[in-house]
């Protein structure tokens, strides 16, 4: 009856044990700005362990800051890539430690830590044993011990290679766009200069020179003004014809009033329909001949 | 020795029988009120809306137990309460092609488990989904968590107590888990080394060729410029 009870003692001793964590290890990511913090209960005397490495962002480094429970400092270091600090604890209470990556203005990090603390609990629970390990026993023990290092050391190169690998991949993604970014950049520009050394030779009425001959138009012109709406335009063009059609394209453009020409003696030419607020796409079937744009109206020197 | 040391432990045996029927009572009640609070002993605080990620880079067929505890902060007493109804947090659980593995609402305490199917990095995301809104005044929630991997999973008392295995075989049992956690590891690391040696090449690959190309495009675009101009001054009688 007892041997059922102490293993029924056991059995919860061993649950709750597995509910005891002695040890954490924990990747988390911890973006630009940002301070993360860590809290463990210590009891006095335990030995602890503090590792962290910072897998990937920036410069990859990180500040890392350990305090006991009455807020001293014992472990602080600023941009470190990785660090492993070893402490008694010499008071009982919350131990606080914190990962800050408020010095980097864009880059996220991804941060490794393993915190232990004190040992391992023991495979039987009760290990009040008065006698002491056999040799395979303590065999085994150190087995353990040294593939606990060799799992600890897996951890590491994983994150270095990690590290280096998310490396290759952004460099990979660098060179593709870049590759392609200046091809197209090289062949826009080469088509660009080509077209802009014709463009000074040729005499040809280019859109731009024709949008630049109309307003050259508007100043060389005999007629002295020619008032639209709210807008006084102190010159005119050079016959009535070019007149009219400069005036209902520079009220088509601007949209509003109508107009009314004038000629060089301020006589009234032609009181030209008066048009209301018109659009500047707008009633462009009603007029007849003046149905070309703007850009379109050529110089009389052509 | 063996024989010795397996007298020795035999006699140990009756003489804790003896002890036991004092201390039981006394064990059992230990037991019974660390069982009400179990504390997982790594804690951080979280804001309201706030998700909290974290990454494990695992092998495949390696099982994760994660374990959390929440509490939240009272401001009448100015402490964190014991533990309050009505609290959740949902958990969320992605594998490397970031498929959703697990996305479960659990209570103010929960115990999740899943068990990879593929090499790489998964994400554990945790964040609160807690029903009563007005309990988040005072805007601090207290997250215990415990993320055990792999071997670290295997419940080695509660092995011995199924399998009927002695000291010494319970030792060499965990030593063969470790050793299959490394194997593990081992493979993944040559997977991972394979992929980083693909990327290195695709970007060499990629940089040989580009200059290849970009040579060739400014050759041909050289040739081409001159021979437009060329045939465009020559119509225009400059030439």
């Amino acid at each position: 009856m007892f041997r059922s009870l102490r293993l029924l003692l056991q059995v919860l001793w061993a649950q709750l044990l597995c509910g005891w964590v002695l040890g954490s290890e924990l990747t988390f990511e911890l973006p630009d700005n940002a301070k993360q913090c860590f809290y463990e209960d210590i009891i006095v005397g335990t030995k602890c362990t503090l590792e962290f490495q910072v897998v990937t962002g920036g410069h990859y480094d990180v500040d890392c800051r350990l305090e006991d429970p009455d807020s001293t400092t014992l472990y602080k270091e600023m941009k470190k890539q990785y660090d492993s600090f070893t402490f008694t604890a010499a008071k009982n209470g919350t131990y606080k430690f914190c990962f800050s990556n408020e010095f980097s203005t864009f880059t996220h990090k991804t941060v490794y830590f393993d915190f232990q603390v004190g040992d391992d609990p023991p495979l039987f629970p009760n290990e009040n044993r008065v006698t002491a390990l056999t040799q395979m026993e303590s065999a085994c023990v150190s087995i353990h011990e040294a593939l606990k290092s060799v799992i600890d050391y897996q951890t590491h190169f994983r994150l270095r290679e990690a590290q280096g690998r998310s490396r290759a991949e952004d460099l990979n993604t660098r060179v593709a766009f870049w590759s392609i970014g200046e091809a197209i950049i090289l062949l826009v520009v080469s088509i660009s200069q080509v077209v802009l050394l014709r463009s000074f030779f040729s005499d040809k009425k280019t859109t731009m020179t024709r949008i630049l001959g109309f307003f050259s138009d508007l100043c060389d012109g005999k007629l002295s003004a020619l008032t639209l709406g709210d807008i006084p335009c102190p010159f005119g063009p050079t016959s009535f014809f070019q007149a009219r059609l400069t005036a209902a394209a520079v009220a088509r453009r601007h949209g509003r009033g109508g107009f009314l020409l004038f000629g060089p003696q301020k006589q009234n030419i032609e009181p030209v329909k008066r048009r209301g607020n018109m659009t500047s796409e707008g009633n462009r079937a009603d007029e007849g001949e003046e149905d070309t744009p703007a850009a379109e109206f050529r110089s009389d020197d052509q | 020795m063996w024989t010795k040391d397996r007298r020795t432990f035999e006699a140990s045996d009756r003489q804790q029988g003896g002890d036991m029927m004092l201390s039981v009572p006394a064990a059992a009640v230990t037991l019974l009120v660390a069982w009400i609070h179990p504390s997982y002993a790594l804690y951080f605080h979280i804001g309201e809306t706030e998700k909290k990620c974290f990454i494990e880079e695992i092998p495949d067929e390696t099982m994760v137990i994660g374990k959390y505890r929440t509490q939240l902060w009272d401001k009448q007493t100015g402490s964190f309460l014991p533990s309050t109804p009505g609290l959740g947090m949902h958990v969320e659980i992605k594998d490397p092609d970031t498929k959703m593995i697990l996305s479960r609402q659990y209570g103010s305490e929960g115990r999740f488990t899943f068990t990879s199917h593929t090499p790489g990095e998964h994400q554990i995301c945790l964040h609160s989904n807690s029903t009563k809104m007005a309990l988040f005044a005072g805007g601090k929630l207290r997250v215990h968590l415990d993320i055990q991997v792999g071997e670290h999973t295997n419940n080695y008392p509660e092995i011995a107590a199924k399998d009927k295995l002695t000291e010494l075989q319970l030792r060499v049992r965990q030593l063969l888990d470790q050793v299959e956690q490394i194997q593990k590891e081992q493979n993944y690391q040559r997977y991972r080394e394979e992929r980083f040696r693909m990327t290195s090449e695709s970007t060499n690959q990629r940089v040989l060729w580009w200059s290849i190309a970009q040579t060739f495009i400014l050759i041909v675009t050289g040739i081409w410029q001159m021979r437009h101009l060329k045939s465009f001054f020559e119509a225009k009688k400059l030439v």
